[in-house]
């Protein structure tokens, strides 16, 4: 009935796959992990199959929406908060590491590190004003932090540092693990690295939502009130949380930067925000790998739909953004995922699923 | 005399939980029943039940006609009228305005912003104050008085006395007494007996979602439902 | 002076008319309208083409009275089933909305700004205090005020207007107090479709059309809504007013800075009042 009552679904997937260890003869489900290795180092072999430079190029751009929805869908999931501000994460990271490295003549790793830097920074003192909203408050709240920093890099006073609308090409120097700009700038070598983080990125958002950590900001999503009355703060974790989303973003920004060493301000601008959340909501908010089937399909189907020369493309993205809202709002992952739990359910009584009742 | 109100095996569910089972009672017109019972033991929801709030099943016959419980206006414009529990009058508007807020779809009959006033001419004096600007008991008369402006059939009223002083119960007993004389059935939710005796003929008690017992209010029945119930 | 205050009340008057056309449905239903934008946007586009083909005042009754009608069958046909939805989860998909809204204007009209001369008789300009000043602008702060004034009214005096001043505080007590609150939501989503028209069109002559125009000011109205208060047209009209004062005179002394003004009041508010924003808007 409520993004939280949505909790019900993922607890109900969640306990599926998780009573396949407990399940009597059941061994089908018990090495998950092996699986999930698996995909993992087929994931690095994507450029076999994906040869064209183009779609290599397609890919790539998918995986870095991808890791920003990651990000944007992380607070959705744990918390139920939606916001629409992540690209001041997103395009400040990008713009932070392009100005270190073209006006501050930092390297690669510095750069990077300094602009990961500042997005906590700026997440904490962003977040420490913003976490206490909730609901859609929140959301229009982060609207407005982010459209803060849009106005601002667009303005003529700070165009040295941003380029202003002519964009800022970046100047890159050093190495990072060996690789240059050059390397950076090839798809085949990007969506190396591109899925590496995305390995980290769903492995460490993975752990902190098994963690007691998680399982705390899960508590305050669904009765906040209650988590308070046991004498829980509920401000820190909400900010941390807050602050992780912010860092997967920032990430992604910086990819975004590596990959095309040049920014202009729509990574900043509202619709950026809104794309990430657009990814996370088609393929699911409430699945651990949702957003990044979110990208490719938007990445994928705003190639094919556009290349023909028409002008449909956002329309076609609305309509979908209604359709799954309206029908299938767990996201096409999340749906295919509840299918497939009915379906066994089905076929074998369950034995210990977790009803929420 | 003729039925009022009644619940024939009525049901209702808050999501999956189910609060009320099976419950039937009966109100002939102009006759105050009261419902008895513990905090939590669903009678709030049974009020609500009449506006199809909860999931219901059973049916609800209001003057002998089926009520529709798919929208929540039918039952006040078939003649219910509720003051709800915490009297919900709205802080944003004036006493007057939350009284002509009851008259939304008044049906005929001679309780208007004058005879309101006539019965409670503290709401009178403050008829352009904020709703919120009132004390408990002006609170409790204004929401009385909201759902008398819909010239109901029958007045719900989910625990009219709860919160209020000593002075202010007394006073809203006695409105409520003079509001039964003039022939509207009242249908009484209350923990506090001594209340239910000076104004309901009969009971209902109500225990986890199920009538135990119903009944006359007498001095001995009262005692009873005081050990055997809990109120 | 004088015409900075004008050019700020001509601003800050548009503004209001759009808060008021978001905060009327937020106030009701906690929903924020992402479309509403693009409404506004589509209805300057559609008084552009009505002005140049036909006349801008056909334009002026009629593209808000279509609005009004698309506002009250997309609520009776769509949103109706969606009620019970978070309120966050509707908002998302009046975001789909205005996406769709955004590209039937380019498929229509394409990507191209578009500008529209001011109808007769306002197409001159009176002379205030000594100066030359557009009588359209005057035009537009006395048209758009009468119409903040006439909602206003219908709220404060009109029966309707007391049904939906207590369902924005309460719904429930509302729909238990025998008022159809679907029907409610219907003609508070038309009145609020229409106000964005009755903006689109009033901006054409007055500011360039393009498709990024809705938006940009979203977000500001936006912000209007919340510093001014939701459901406090006295405070929605101060703001819009303080809004557009500020970004006037600052555009003179501040070149640049002052289009950060909304956000600095916006965050200078949210600093002093973190409860208070939140609370309001949850109303
Ligand atoms: N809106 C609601 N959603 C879910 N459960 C509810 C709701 N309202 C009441 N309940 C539950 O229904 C039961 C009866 O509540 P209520 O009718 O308010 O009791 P009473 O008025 O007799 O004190 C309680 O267990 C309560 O928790
Ligand atoms: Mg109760």
């Amino acid at each position: 009935m409520t993004l939280t009552s949505e909790d019900s679904m993922e607890r109900r997937i969640k306990a599926d796959v998780g009573s396949g260890n407990r399940r009597p003869g059941g061994p089908r489900l018990r090495p998950m992990w092996v699986v999930k290795v698996g995909l993992v180092a087929i994931g690095f072999l994507v450029p076999l199959v994906v040869t064209g430079p183009y779609q290599r190029h397609l890919v790539v751009n998918a995986a870095i929406l991808g890791i920003f929805g990651l990000g944007v869908a992380f607070l959705i999931r744990r918390l139920g908060m939606v916001s629409l501000g992540h690209a001041l994460y997103f395009g400040g990271a990008a713009y932070a590491f392009g100005a270190f490295s073209t006006h501050g003549g930092l390297d690669i790793v510095p750069a990077l590190l300094l602009a990961l830097g500042g997005v906590v920074a700026v997440a904490l003192a962003v977040g420490s004003l913003l976490v206490r909203s909730r609901g859609i408050a929140f959301t229009m709240l982060t609207l407005a932090f982010g459209q803060f920093v849009f106005t601002l890099a667009g303005l003529t006073q700070t165009r040295s540092v941003t380029g202003g609308d002519d964009g800022l090409p970046v100047r890159m120097n050093g190495t990072l693990l060996g690789l240059t700009v050059r390397d950076f700038s090839n798809p085949t070598t990007m969506w190396t690295i591109c899925w590496a983080v995305v390995t980290v990125v769903l492995l460490a958002l993975g752990l902190i939502g098994r963690s007691r950590f998680g399982k705390l900001l899960e508590a305050i999503r669904e009765n906040e009130e209650r988590v308070r009355f046991n004498g829980s703060n509920t401000y820190l974790p909400v900010l941390v949380a807050y602050v992780v989303s912010a860092l997967v973003a920032g990430i992604a920004g910086v990819l975004f930067a590596l990959y095309n060493s040049f920014l202009s301000l729509d990574v900043l601008a509202w619709t950026t925000s809104g794309n990430a959340l657009i990814v996370s909501f088609i393929g699911g908010c409430w699945t651990a790998t949702g957003p990044l089937w979110g990208a490719l399909i938007y990445t994928v189907g705003n190639a094919m739909l556009v290349s023909g020369g028409r002008n449909e493309w956002q329309l076609y993205v609305g309509v979908a953004v209604i359709v799954v809202m309206v029908f299938a709002k767990a996201g096409v992952v999340g749906s295919l995922q509840a299918q497939w739990v009915r379906r066994r359910e089905r076929r074998q009584p369950p034995v210990d699923l977790v009803r929420t009742s | 005399m003729s039925a009022v109100l009644t619940l024939d095996a009525v049901s209702a569910f808050y999501g999956p939980a189910q609060v009320l089972r099976d419950v039937s009672l009966s109100i002939e017109s102009g006759e105050a029943v009261a419902l008895v019972g513990r905090n939590g033991a669903g009678k709030s929801t049974l009020a609500m039940a009449l506006y199809g709030i909860p999931r219901v099943e059973g049916s609800i016959f209001v003057g002998g006609e089926p009520l529709k419980l798919t929208r929540a206006y039918h039952a006040s414009r078939a003649g219910i009228a509720l003051c709800p529990q915490g009297r919900r009058i709205l802080s944003n508007l004036t006493v007057e305005e939350n009284l002509l807020l009851g008259a939304a779809h008044a049906r005929p009959g001679s309780w208007n912003l004058r005879s309101v006033y006539a019965l409670f001419p503290i709401l009178a004096e403050r008829a352009r104050y904020n709703g919120h600007a009132l004390s408990g008991g002006q609170q409790q008369m204004l929401a009385i008085g909201r759902a008398l402006m819909s010239n109901p059939r029958v007045l719900v009223l989910d625990e009219p006395t709860e919160g209020l002083s000593p002075v202010a119960i007394d006073e809203v007993i006695d409105a409520l007494a003079s509001i039964g004389e003039t022939g509207t059935a009242l249908f009484l939710i209350e923990q506090n007996l001594r209340l239910v005796s000076r104004l309901a003929s009969r009971y209902v008690a109500l225990v986890k979602g199920e009538v135990v017992r119903a009944g006359a209010v007498t001095g001995e029945s009262m005692e009873e439902l005081r050990s055997t119930v809990g109120v | 002076m004088a015409i900075q205050l004008l050019n700020a009340l001509a601003y800050g008057s548009l503004l209001l008319i759009l808060a008021l056309g978001l905060a009327m449905i937020f106030g009701l239903g906690g929903v924020f309208n992402f479309g509403h934008g693009a409404l506004y946007m589509f209805s300057a586009y559609t008084a552009y083409s009505l002005s140049s083909a036909v006349s801008f005042w056909l334009a002026l009754v009629t593209v808000p009275a279509v609005l009004a009608l698309v506002g009250y069958l997309v609520d009776r046909g769509a949103f109706r089933f969606l009620r019970s939805r978070d309120p966050i989860e509707l908002a998302i998909i009046t975001y789909g909305g205005a996406l769709v809204v955004e590209n039937i204007v380019v498929m229509v009209w394409g990507t191209q700004p578009r500008a529209l001369d001011a109808p007769a008789p306002f197409n001159g300009s009176v002379s205030v205090l000594g100066d030359p000043y557009p009588s359209y602008r005057l035009f537009v702060i006395v048209f758009s005020l009468a119409v903040a004034i006439g909602i206003a009214s219908w709220l404060r005096y009109s029966k309707m207007g007391l049904h939906v001043r207590a369902a924005s505080r309460d719904l429930r007590m509302t729909a238990v107090a025998g008022v159809d609150t679907d029907r409610l939501n219907a003609v508070v989503a038309a009145v609020s479709f229409g106000l964005a028209g009755v903006a689109g069109v009033l901006v054409a002559p007055y500011a360039t059309v393009s498709i990024d125009m809705g938006a940009r000011i979203l977000v500001i109205a936006l912000i209007v809504t919340t510093v001014g208060g939701l459901g406090s047209i006295g405070g929605a009209a101060i703001a819009a007013i303080a809004l557009g004062l500020i970004q006037v005179t600052g555009d003179v002394n501040l070149p640049g800075w002052s289009a950060l003004t909304p956000y600095v009041v916006m965050i200078v508010v949210l600093i002093v009042h973190p409860r208070g924003i939140a609370g309001r808007i949850e109303t």
